[in-house]
């Protein structure tokens, strides 16, 4: 059990009260995806050329652009969540314990979002399952588009498995202060509890904990993501084994800052200082600083290979990107994040919530900014110039730029309405504290 | 070449990827306390969001093809 002193009504809290503030995020979120399915409405209607995306003939040469960038973001900030909550149970790490859910909810919104963002870049987006589906036997020996897909497809139904077992537990116990307009939801659930399932589902969660924190980390955002670019010799700017820890430590990077957003959120809302403690901040911070310095420290190893007597494809590639003021802008973000969490580290006195909330939406940007400009750059300065005669140069088009504020909204409103529904603190992290409707429970089984 | 006849996505999704995918469900089915209604509860319950995931896919794309490409 983590340390801290709350108990079961506390954790219930987002489900029982809901503020102006509430309905206000709540409008504002659902006005800006209104709009944004309008936009999209209007790209579907007219055909990708809108965003300057649609042909080598425009742009540069560039045909992935911000959509591809921001899909990878998406899924890196879905990687951390379900990590967290997988060390959790694997590592004992219990002072992360009332931030676990938080943490898995977050792998299944930015999840959806980076789903979604397939389906934006899509041309025609209506043959996608169908053409997929019907081909898989062939285009899975071979096509890493493929690869991606099946990967993302089992880490979602692993993730959603695993939060649905979860969830058991706790309903069941909580049933009789949830609200009843879910009542049928909470009743498939919890269809066919037994208390004597209670640890033998601990067990299978431990197993599925397992399963992702393997797949995850080494063979999603360190494999079949990367694995897009990498695998392209002709793209110097993406080929390299490198890119497969490069990717994992910008998702590490980005997946803690959205926690560390989210819980603060949530604490500020909901009054949850003593539920989302700052010393688990402190420790969300720290684990923020490790890997902005790993991310930043395979940057370096990039950087030196790619211009220290490299090949000269290689060398323009590299001296295009790190002179392009979006890199530069991403560096020193980082290095405003680092001074911030090594200086706090140093003078407990420095740290404050705020300035962390401030640092991950720092990490965040940079995380963003710094995957649109590796896409784009490995398309503009590949080996041979197919693209010498192309004219332009890719500038992300107000429709793509308004997608990434769509996104965010839309995974707001995610988080607006699920701690509606399901508690977002497990049971477990404040157990000990008060009654957690154990005879409740036993009523049930019986 | 091996890659002639294998391809390198054989081994790499139903050999290497697959792995920890294998081994969750050895664990359920062979691990102790177990009971089989339970392990069951968990493989329908993947099973289910497999399907659901690409069946709701399919869905939105046929409803995007009604409303832009019909």
């Amino acid at each position: 059990m983590a340390n801290i002193d709350a108990g079961p009504d506390d954790i219930l809290k987002p489900m029982k009260k809901t503020s102006k503030l509430w309905y206000l995020a709540f409008g504002l979120g659902a006005a800006i995806a209104l709009v944004w399915f309008a936009a999209w409405g209007y790209q579907l209607q007219n055909g990708l050329i809108v965003t300057g995306l649609a042909d080598w003939g425009s742009g540069g040469g560039v045909t992935w652009g911000l959509y591809i960038g921001a899909f990878i973001w998406w899924v890196g900030i879905a990687h951390g969540g379900i990590i967290l909550s997988a060390a959790v149970r694997l590592f004992g790490m219990k002072r992360y314990q009332p931030v676990a859910r938080i943490a898995e909810l977050l792998t299944l919104g930015a999840l959806g979002m980076a789903g979604m963002y397939i389906v934006f870049h899509t041309g025609r987006p209506d043959r996608m399952v169908v053409s997929v589906v019907n081909a898989y036997p062939w285009t899975v020996t071979s096509s890493p588009l493929v690869w991606d897909l099946t990967v993302i497809t089992l880490y979602l139904v692993l993730t959603a498995t695993y939060l649905g077992l979860t969830l058991r537990y706790d309903i069941v116990r909580l049933r009789h202060k949830l609200p009843d307009h879910f009542g049928p939801l909470y009743a498939i659930m919890t269809a066919g509890y037994t208390k004597k399932e209670d640890q033998i589902i601990e067990r299978m969660v431990w197993w599925l904990a397992l399963g992702i924190i393997i797949l995850a980390p080494l063979l999603l955002h360190g494999g079949v993501i990367p694995w897009l670019f990498a695998l392209l010799g002709s793209m110097p700017g993406w080929a390299g084994a490198i890119q497969g820890p490069q990717f994992l430590t910008i998702a590490l990077t980005s997946a803690i800052a959205g926690v560390i957003i989210i819980s603060y959120l949530l604490r500020w809302a909901y009054d949850w200082d003593h539920v989302l403690t700052d010393d688990m901040f402190r420790g969300l911070t720290a684990w923020l600083g490790f890997f902005t310095l790993m991310f930043i420290w395979l940057q370096l190893q990039q950087v030196i290979t790619g211009v220290y007597a490299a090949p000269i494809d290689v060398e323009y590639v590299t001296i295009a990107t790190i002179t392009h003021p979006i890199y530069i802008m991403m560096f020193l973000c980082v290095v405003v994040i680092l001074g911030y969490i090594f200086a706090q580290t140093l003078n407990e006195r420095i740290f404050s919530l705020k300035a962390s909330v401030a640092a991950s939406v720092l990490a965040l940007y940079a995380t963003l900014t710094e995957k649109i400009l590796f896409v784009v750059e490995g398309l503009q300065y590949p080996t041979f110039s197919f693209y010498h005669a192309v004219p332009g140069a890719y500038f992300p088009s107000n429709i793509e730029m308004f997608s990434v504020v769509a996104t965010i909204a839309m995974c707001t409103l995610f988080f607006l309405l699920i701690v509606k529904v399901v508690p977002v603190v497990e049971l477990h992290a404040v157990e000990d504290h008060g009654d957690h409707g154990d005879e409740h429970a036993t009523e049930v089984s019986s | 070449m091996t890659w002639d006849v294998i391809n390198p996505g054989v081994w790499v999704i139903f050999g290497v990827i697959g792995l920890p995918v294998y081994t969750v469900f050895l664990g359920w089915f062979l691990g102790k306390p177990r009971s089989l209604s339970t392990t069951v509860l968990g493989v329908s319950m993947f099973a289910s969001l497999v399907l659901s995931l690409w069946g709701g896919l399919f869905a939105l794309t046929m409803v995007i093809r009604l409303l832009f490409f019909g």
